[in-house]
């Protein structure tokens, strides 16, 4: 009497919809794991090694255990260059985010055309490639002919007069970096934020004018919970980019003094394993600078996996 | 999982094809690349290097590159491995040659020495590109930093020729204060931080030098040693009183010729080719001097550094055969005496006679008087991160000499000693 029951097409298509994710993310993860992968592994495996010029070029290399570890960790300059790295992370990253979301701000509140300028700006910003943004810089700042002092000379500060950006110390060099980073990344998170507000429900808005909010209140305890996870995504953007920045402090110390003096994390790596040939110390720098990176964004990255606790 | 049977059809390929790759050795189709540096061998001979070459060997080409100096050893040390990468000839500074020649990266060429001069060959620079007995990088050419100086203005300013290193300091504090023509940006002498090679002048004359070997087989710094910080002294005296370009970044050190000509340069250091930089007619006017960097007393010549360059074949190149016909080429008697014409000492020392021009006394004299930097596989290192560079700039920026001289030390001991 009861005829076992062909499959409904009801239940076909929830397998195909429990498939279909994991088929998707296929392709992209394929991709990772062979441009990622690979030299992921490598770079571990080699972070236990003596690896140098000579096994670059075919020599056996030998296991060191965790020895590069143990000699970078009791090195005072690694820790300098850390901590370099983190204020220069945290001030670039920081003032990104500021300028960026202040930007956005103002986009909503001028004419349409004064908007569109800013943004066709923001755009060419955003654009112009790297180490063509850094030649601009570097001829910005150059000692001799460079405007940057021209104009604080002509506003009275005559110490500028011939003053090396690059030269003088360290600070005076990473601040030039910092500008050169925040100028590039600002377009970026100036648009997102911009993008986001304009999600923002008038009518909330208007019903916190009603209730007497003015415009900080309104910012704080409307606007800014609603925006919240583009913020929170666009700032662990930031930061990875600016803890592993790289082409601009290299390009800078092109016409530094000092590499000792001017190294952050992604120069210090660059040239203890391809300048120094010394790839196994290197590899463990890198790692090390991975786990940082890791311990930096750990707590958002989640935050942000869990999007219901955003809203 | 559908996507598998895709890669290993990818991979079989990219087998497959590096398979191609390996069979393709020395066959009459091959195509070579060769790396020449920048400011080094003159456009028409390698025009002549092609032509040649490309006569001769019906359907193979060959195909030249030009490589700023700047950021070499690193560019190298990732291609010269990678058999796809790698060129098959390389130019490369004879101070750099013992970080490749130890590890292996280049071919030895012992069994055609011969052909490429043999025993004509600059001794001196033989010995810098061998290494346990077996020559794997042969000098190309040599050269060594002389001095330009406008005549005139010295006439004018009522300053003599100097003929020692003291007397050529205070010529240059003098002329840089005179300022007989009065022109904007006028410089006694061009003295650029950024230019180790002619600040090496004045280290090695005063009997200083970066470091030196114990007899452990160790390296020593150097610096602090009273010659070294008398001739600090010196060159930060010099950078302070005598010039005014002391900041200049390596790109403006590549156009100083063109301040030179303009008037505003006392005392110019520059290689012998610059010659051909300077106008016409200032040689023709007879407004320019050339002499070598005078020594510590009269009649002496001063020391600078023994610049060169050797030719070396890649170890990964596909092609060890046809490379070698090419430094054949290299090495003939048309290809030294271009090189020796653009105002270089060619490697192989028959071919000198085309050695001429209002340079090439005084390139005579310096060359012979010349001196290497630290002659160790790792001062390639020290040389890439910029430690030459670094102490001259702190140096020129007034930092307390004894200081840096102590620092500098102990970083080369950290790296010549790893």
């Amino acid at each position: 009497m009861y005829a076992p029951a062909p499959p409904t097409p009801a239940r076909a298509s929830r397998i195909r919809q429990r498939v279909t994710p994991y088929a998707l993310l296929l392709l992209p993860c394929a991709l990772v794991i062979l441009a990622l992968g690979y030299p992921m592994a490598r770079q571990l495996v080699m972070s236990f090694q003596e690896f140098g010029m000579a096994q670059q070029f075919g020599q056996p290399p030998e296991w060191v255990g965790l020895d590069n570890y143990l000699s970078i960790l009791s090195d005072s300059y690694f820790w300098v260059v850390t901590g370099r790295t983190l204020i220069f992370t945290a001030g670039a990253a920081g003032a990104t985010m500021i300028i960026g979301v202040g930007l956005a701000v103002l986009m909503q509140r001028v004419s349409s055309a004064v908007r569109v300028t800013l943004q066709l700006t923001l755009i060419f910003a955003w654009a112009t490639p790297v180490i063509a943004a850094v030649a601009i810089w570097r001829l910005m700042v150059d000692h001799r002919h460079g405007v940057v002092n021209d104009v604080l000379a002509g506003i009275g500060l005559s110490g500028f007069q011939g003053f090396h950006w690059l030269q003088a110390n360290t600070f005076t060099f990473l601040l030039v970096g910092a500008v050169v980073v925040i100028w590039a990344s600002t377009p970026l998170v100036a648009l997102a934020t911009y993008a986001a507000l304009t999600q923002v429900d008038d009518e909330v808005l208007e019903a916190a004018q009603l209730d007497g909010a003015d415009l900080a209140r309104t910012l704080w305890h409307v606007v800014l919970p609603i925006i919240k996870p583009v913020l929170i995504l666009l700032a662990i953007l930031q930061v990875i980019w600016d803890l592993r920045v790289f082409p601009q402090i290299y390009s800078l110390q092109q016409g530094a003094g000092s590499t000792s003096e001017t190294n952050l994390l992604g120069t210090y790596i660059y040239h203890t394993g391809v300048g120094g040939g010394s790839y196994g110390m290197a590899s463990a720098l890198a790692m090390i600078m991975l786990l940082l990176l890791i311990i930096l964004t750990w707590r958002y990255v989640r935050i942000l996996s869990r999007q219901g606790d955003l809203t | 999982m559908r996507r598998l049977p895709q890669l290993t059809i990818t991979s079989a390929l990219v087998l497959s094809l590096s398979a191609c790759g390996s069979d393709a050795e020395d066959s009459e189709s091959a195509d070579l690349t060769v790396w020449f540096m920048e400011n080094s061998v003159p456009g028409e001979a390698m025009d002549w290097l092609v032509e040649e070459f490309e006569s001769q060997h019906d359907g193979a080409s060959l195909n030249i590159q030009v490589q700023p100096w700047p950021g070499i050893v690193e560019l190298l040390q990732t291609s010269l491995p990678d058999a796809g990468q790698t060129p098959d000839l390389v130019e490369v500074g004879n101070t750099q040659a013992a970080t490749f020649t130890s590890v292996g990266a280049f071919s030895p060429v012992d069994d055609i020495l011969e052909d490429l001069g043999g025993d004509s060959l600059v001794e001196s620079g033989l010995e810098a590109g061998s290494w346990e007995g077996e020559v794997f990088a042969p000098p190309l050419y040599s050269g060594s930093r002389i001095l330009f100086y406008r005549q005139d203005l010295l006439e004018e300013a009522g300053i003599e020729v100097p003929t020692t290193i003291g007397e050529l300091e205070e010529a240059a504090i003098e002329l840089n204060e005179a300022n007989p023509e009065d022109s904007d940006g006028f410089t006694g002498i061009y003295l650029p931080a950024a230019d180790p090679k002619t600040l090496e002048g004045w280290l090695f004359t005063y009997g200083g030098d970066y470091a030196t070997q114990n007899e452990d087989g160790t390296w020593k710094g150097n610096l602090s040693s009273p010659e070294s910080i008398e001739a600090l002294e010196a060159a930060q005296r010099l950078m302070e009183e005598g010039s005014e370009y002391v900041q200049d970044s390596n790109e403006a050190v590549q156009a100083a010729s063109e301040l030179f000509n303009a008037g505003n340069i006392g005392f110019y250091s520059h290689l012998a080719f610059a010659e051909h930089d300077i106008d016409e007619e200032l040689w023709e006017d007879d407004q320019v001097g050339v002499m070598p960097l005078p020594g510590l007393e009269e009649g002496e010549p001063g020391v600078t550094f023994a610049g060169g360059s050797s030719m070396a074949i890649s170890a990964a190149s596909e092609h060890q055969e046809m490379s070698q016909e090419v430094m054949r080429l290299i090495y003939s008697e048309e290809f030294q005496t271009m090189l020796a014409e653009e105002g270089w000492a060619p490697g192989n020392l028959d071919y000198a006679g085309g050695l001429e021009g209002p340079t090439s006394e005084a390139h005579e004299i310096a060359v012979e008087a010349s001196q290497l930097t630290p002659n160790t596989p790792d001062w390639g290192v020290a040389d890439s991160a910029m430690l030459p560079a670094e102490i001259w700039t702190r140096i020129g920026n007034g930092e307390d000499v004894e200081e840096v001289a102590a620092e500098i030390d102990a970083e080369l001991e950290e790296i010549l000693n790893d």
